[in-house]
């Protein structure tokens, strides 16, 4: 049975910060700081945005774009590492907030910035076996990075929604490749307002190691060389590493390129790479094989070999897509973030 | 303790009107009720439920600079009339930086924010806004 992709959506919010703005607020030099990430600005949710309202907005033109009735769904999955509620999922609000029966499979998946896709690869599960007809996978995330600390030049704000199933499908997914490991790199403890690197672990041992390996193995196992795929799209904390990794992996930069978000809206978390997925399917051909490798600190790694359909081009235009929404922005400097952010404690509330 | 402003049972009642915009729409002559009535105009009491369209035009608007304590954070607040299929719906517009460039039959899009919160620990309440799709900055 072909399973996949039915309908898409995502959601990037309106505001932006240039890292130039962040850098001159601490002193930084803006070049530098460009020249190590590649990225020029990030999006920043309003006050009363998070990865709730971000999940709903995505999951809501994710089942326009599939054109299926929301009794329909049998499942929704919702990948974060930012929940507003510690404990109170974000899918029981998606239920109602999309109007789904109440009869689906609900549940919020946390792997630092994997989990949206292993809510895609769980779904697959369910409509192979038979148990849903329908799925809703989302990545959602509004992630924190410490004041003056570099996480705060990449960390971005988006969300991304796939309505998976066997019919009707814009895009079959024709295999999937985990690869995962004991990995401290990243981590944020609990109650801790913001994360910590592993010194010395996040490129090589984690990042590389796990995304070529997922990749590698899914090639290997296939038969597949770069050669036999159009686009290539990893995740992307910054956008060096995906284009670094792609060199390594031996895919040249005109196939990477089409999927990369993060210079101008930051690293989206659990949306990261879904996102470039998202852009990808907005101007990629009937027949075109996509390579997507998620990759979620701690470490792991999903690959995707995807290959779309005659039905994509007709459902690009239903809903926002990722190019409207990458134009659709209004600049705010850092005070304004801070303040959007909550990053200002006030002693009153 | 946590507050409880606003009453959780009260919020939950109202989640399909909060989330959706569910409205009722009369089997008899097909009036629309946004929030939901028991009985129409024409005197039936038998509604269909009806989710009102998420685009329509801004009627009328007004922009508060003295608000309540709970909203002081986000002065200036920006509250509009939409047309929504021919219902008119009362919300918050957003993503309005500049209230001065919001303009009558701007058009404007539902969307699902946060409303409030009862404080860093209570419950968060979501719910519709307005936001013009053209901006206003």
């Amino acid at each position: 049975m072909a399973v996949g992709i039915v309908g898409w959506g995502a959601y990037i919010p309106r505001y932006r910060i240039k890292t130039r703005e962040i850098a001159e607020a601490w002193g930084d030099d803006a070049l530098r700081i460009r020249d190590m990430y590649l990225v020029e600005e990030k999006a920043v949710g309003y006050i009363d945005e998070d990865p709730v309202t971000m999940a709903v907005e995505a999951s809501r033109d994710a089942l326009t774009r599939a054109g299926i009735a929301p009794s329909e769904v049998g499942a929704v999955f919702a990948g974060t590492e930012s929940k507003p509620y510690a404990v109170k999922p974000i899918s029981s609000i998606l239920i109602d907030a999309l109007n789904l029966k109440r009869q689906v499979y609900s549940v919020d998946m946390e792997f630092a910035c994997k989990a949206g896709s292993d809510a895609i690869v769980n779904l697959m599960g369910l409509v192979k076996s038979g148990l849903i007809k329908y799925g809703i996978a989302v990545g959602t995330d509004s992630s924190q990075g410490e004041p003056g600390e570099h996480l705060e030049y990449t960390v971005g704000t988006g969300a991304v929604a796939y309505v998976i199933g066997a019919t009707n499908l814009v895009a079959e997914i024709k295999y999937t490749y985990p690869f995962a490991s004991d990995t401290p790199d990243f981590w944020r403890r609990d109650g801790s307002p913001y994360p910590v690197h592993g010194e010395g672990f996040t490129g090589e041992p984690a990042y590389f190691r796990h995304i070529i390996g997922a990749a590698k193995g899914l090639m290997e196992e296939l038969g597949m060389k770069p050669n036999d795929f159009d686009y290539a799209i990893f995740h992307q904390p910054n956008a060096r590493f995906p284009v670094r990794v792609a060199q390594m992996l031996g895919f040249p930069l005109e196939k990477v390129k089409p999927g990369i978000v993060v210079d101008l809206i930051g690293n989206t978390y659990n949306a990261s790479a879904l996102l470039g997925l998202a852009k990808v399917l907005e101007e990629a051909k009937p027949g075109s094989r996509i390579l997507v490798v998620t990759f979620g600190s701690g470490a792991g790694s999903n690959a995707f070999y995807i290959e779309t359909t005659d039905l994509l081009p007709s459902r690009v235009k239903l809903a926002r897509t990722v190019g409207e929404m990458l134009e659709d922005k209004v600049y705010i400097d850092y005070s304004l973030y801070l303040k959007y952010r909550k990053i200002i404690r006030m002693i009153h509330g | 303790m946590v507050d409880q402003n606003l009453s959780v049972p009260k919020y939950w009642r109202k989640i399909p009107q909060y989330y959706r915009l569910t409205a009722v729409k009369c089997r008899k002559c097909d009036r629309v009720y946004f929030p939901p009535r028991a009985v129409c105009e024409c005197g039936s009491r038998e509604f269909d439920e009806y989710e009102l369209p998420r685009r329509g035009k801004l009627i009328e608007y007004t922009v508060l600079r003295s608000v309540t304590s709970d909203f002081e954070k986000q002065r200036p607040l920006a509250f509009g009339i939409a047309d929504l299929g021919g219902v008119r719906v009362f919300g918050q517009l957003v993503d309005c930086p500049n209230p001065d460039k919001l303009s009558e039959g701007a058009e404007v899009e539902v969307v699902f924010r946060r409303v409030k919160e009862d404080s860093d620990y209570g419950i968060i309440y979501y719910g519709f806004k307005l936001r013009p799709v053209k901006g206003c900055w």
